[in-house]
This record gives C-alpha cells, sequence and structure tokens, in this order.
C-alpha cells in the first residue's frame, strides 16, 4: 500500500458519506496548496478564500474523480484553474506558472520566476516551526533519527527501511512513531499558543 | 485511552498498539495497518495534522506556513453545507437515468400530443346512422394511438434496463437453442420479419 492508496481509501469514505474523511485531505494538502495560490495571489486573505474555493470544488467534483491520477495532482489542477478563474474575474493580472511546471504538480516547486507572498508574521512563525522540528529530530536517537528520514525525505516503505536498518517492519513502524511522538512533543505547545492561527 | 489489537507478525501474541501508532503506520501506507477508526476522532484528527506538519517540514521548510483559525471554521461549515457527494458509480448511474428519463420523457410527450385526425368529409344523407359517422372521426385517432403505444412498448428495453433483461435473457436462451423446436421456429421466423434486433425486444410473458 502507497500513500497515494492512503488518499483512494479517504476519497472513497468521502464518496460513502463521509465528511470528516475530507477534512483529513484538506489538513493533509493545505499548505501544498496554499503555497501554490502563494505564488498567484499576493494578499493571504484572499489565498485562503481562493484556497477555500478550489476546496469546495475538488469537494463536489469527487464523484469524477475515478483515481487514474493522484488525488494531489487532481487537486492541484482544480487549485489551479480556481486561482487563474478568480484572477480573471476580479481583473488581476494572471501570473502563469512558469515552462519549469509540469501537470503532475510534483515539481511546481521550481517554478523560480513566481514570487512567495509571505507576511513577516507567518514567516517568522514558519521560521520557529521549522527550526524546533530541526533541532527535535537533531536530537533524536540515532535508531529514530534514520527511520524518519528514511520515511519523510527518501519516501521509503516500511518494507525498505526494514531491509535497509536490518530490522522486523514491528520495529520500523515503532521508531518512525515514536520520532514523531518526540518532534510533536515540542511542537504541540507552540501550536497551542497560536489561537489566531492553525497550522 | 482506546487500544486496538493486532497480531504481531511471526506470533500469535496481540499486540496492543496506540491509536497514534496506528495513525502514523497508516499514514505511511503500511501495507499491515488498516485504517484506524481513531483518525476520525478530534484527537486523532489533531495527531494527523502534527504528523503532516512534521513531514512537511521535514521535506520543505518552506511549506510550513499558518493559516488563519478562521480557514478551518468557514471551509468546514461550507462542506457541511454541501450535498454528500455520489460515488463515481452513482455519478454514473445518474446520469444514465437522465438520459434515459430524457428519452422517455420525449417518447410520452410525442404520444401524449393530441392526435388531430384528418377532417372526415361528412355527407348528410337523411338515412345514415349518425353513430357510424361518429365512430369514423374516432377509429383514426384510436388506430394512431395503438400505432404510437406499440412503438413505445417496443422501445422501451432500449431505455429501462430491467425491461431489457426478460428479452436478454430470451435473446440468450435463443442462441444457446434450449428451446422447443416450435420456439425456435417461432422465433427464426419473427427473425425474418423483424431483424435481429426486434428478437431481442420481444417479451415472452409467460417466461417472468
Amino acid at each position: 500500500m502507497t500513500e497515494r492508496d492512503v488518499d483512494a481509501e479517504l476519497v472513497a469514505r468521502v464518496q460513502g458519506g463521509d465528511k470528516h474523511a475530507f477534512d483529513l485531505l484538506v489538513l493533509k494538502y493545505q499548505r501544498k496548496i496554499m503555497r501554490l495560490l502563494s505564488r498567484m495571489i499576493r494578499d493571504p486573505a484572499e489565498i485562503e478564500d481562493v484556497a477555500q474555493e478550489a476546496f469546495i470544488k475538488a469537494y463536489r467534483a469527487l464523484p469524477q474523480f475515478r483515481g487514474d491520477s493522484a488525488f494531489y495532482t487532481w487537486l492541484y489542477r482544480i487549485a489551479i484553474n480556481t486561482a487563474r478563474n478568480w484572477l480573471a474575474s476580479n481583473s488581476r493580472r494572471p501570473s502563469t506558472p512558469s515552462s519549469h511546471e509540469n501537470e503532475d504538480g510534483e515539481t511546481f516547486d521550481e517554478t523560480d520566476n513566481l514570487t512567495d507572498n509571505t507576511t513577516p508574521e507567518s514567516e517568522l512563525a514558519s521560521r520557529q516551526i521549522a527550526q524546533t522540528v530541526n533541532k527535535a529530530i537533531e536530537d533524536l536517537p540515532e535508531d529514530l533519527r534514520t527511520a524518519i528520514v528514511l520515511r519523510e525525505i527518501e519516501g521509503m516503505s516500511y518494507e525498505d527501511i526494514a531491509q535497509s536498518m536490518n530490522c522486523p517492519i514491528g520495529t520500523v513502524r515503532s521508531r518512525i512513531f515514536r520520532a514523531r511522538e518526540a518532534v510533536a512533543a515540542k511542537l504541540r505547545p507552540m501550536m497551542a499558543n497560536s489561537s489566531d492561527r492553525r497550522w | 485511552m482506546q487500544h486496538s489489537d493486532r497480531q504481531n507478525p511471526g506470533t500469535t501474541q496481540p499486540v496492543a498498539q496506540e491509536p497514534d501508532m496506528l495513525i502514523s503506520a497508516w499514514m505511511d501506507g503500511d501495507s499491515q495497518t488498516l485504517m484506524p477508526d481513531s483518525v476520525f476522532t478530534a484527537t486523532g484528527r489533531e495527531t494527523w495534522q502534527i504528523y503532516h506538519l512534521i513531514g512537511d517540514s521535514i521535506r520543505t521548510p518552506e511549506l510550513v506556513r499558518p493559516v488563519s483559525a478562521q480557514f478551518h471554521l468557514r471551509l468546514a461549515a461550507a462542506i457541511a453545507a454541501e450535498p454528500v457527494p455520489a460515488s463515481p458509480a452513482a455519478a454514473v448511474a445518474e446520469q444514465t437515468a437522465a438520459t434515459v428519463e430524457s428519452g422517455a420523457a420525449q417518447i410520452v410527450h410525442t404520444a401524449a400530443q393530441p392526435v388531430v385526425p384528418e377532417p372526415v368529409r361528412i355527407e348528410t344523407r337523411p338515412h345514415r346512422n349518425p353513430l357510424r359517422t361518429g365512430w369514423r372521426l374516432v377509429w383514426p385517432g384510436l388506430a394512431m394511438a395503438a400505432a404510437v403505444a406499440s412503438v413505445v412498448w417496443m422501445a422501451r428495453p432500449f431505455f429501462i434496463p430491467e425491461a431489457a433483461a426478460p428479452a436478454q435473457q430470451m435473446a440468450s436462451a435463443d442462441n444457446t437453442g434450449g428451446k422447443s423446436p416450435a420456439m425456435r421456429d417461432y422465433v427464426s421466423a419473427h427473425r425474418q420479419v423483424a431483424g435481429p434486433t426486434g428478437v431481442r425486444q420481444v417479451s415472452f410473458g409467460a417466461s417472468r
């Protein structure tokens, strides 16, 4: 099973009538979508408005999603089209993505000519989160750090990680979980203190 | 705290696993972990959120940006107001049904059109029976209505799949030759007159 299968399970659950499953998809991809839109729209409030519209469109179009592409690829296209339509309807000059962008959407980070519109406050908050995560990862025992890096950065499956670390899959599962919990323990106080923002 | 038990690979002893560990494993696509119910609780949702935040931060720190507290509230309210989306199969079925209804409505509309027979010249003869004169006006209309009804009846299998099932069963029965010789002769003769499609539409009422 892959991460794509996880998304497919959630989509199937939404199609079965569970709206909470769509909320999980939103939580998973909101940052990517926000960052995508921030390269086309300047104002943070408008970015959220367009992101909301894109997610609602995706929710309505779910019956037409058959899983031929990855869910995020499909969502990416909806977000792009929503942003372009929004820019056109608001008489804004659309900032078309560069030719480096492919339809897969997973390499959109290479659109270097688009500006990233963030406020100083959100920039500071983002930096603090990133620094806290990096510090927490560095402080992990080596086996936990290796397991979570192989998973999150290399994208390896549990089976491959088990083979690489020469340990059972259950141990891999446990190590990754404990690594996440160690990092989460340091993040939760920061997130709880932010009453006006969410992550 | 809720615990779910799973078999430890290689042993017969169940191993209690924390709900958050199940969420952690399932979100990674661990083939040995089923979708945990705990992910749909408030606590599980928060765990899902923070685990994905950690992953995004490790891979792409620029992804880590806050959203306003109102974003999720507004989106949740908007989604709650939306009707439940249908499954892809249901969406296709709905589209097909809409096409069927549209087609059937056209046929019903056609059948319901008032039949205006061609005006019949009535010769006034003192000895002519007025009843017979009236029927001369009605008969053409009845004939027209009967013709339209027969067309609707013949076309039913195209628009109503259930009506085609018995006909298809009979068509397959015809193909397998499992019927009596008399039946085969009848079907063969019918096919010669009406063509192959006519055979499939014939409904043998006794078989229902």
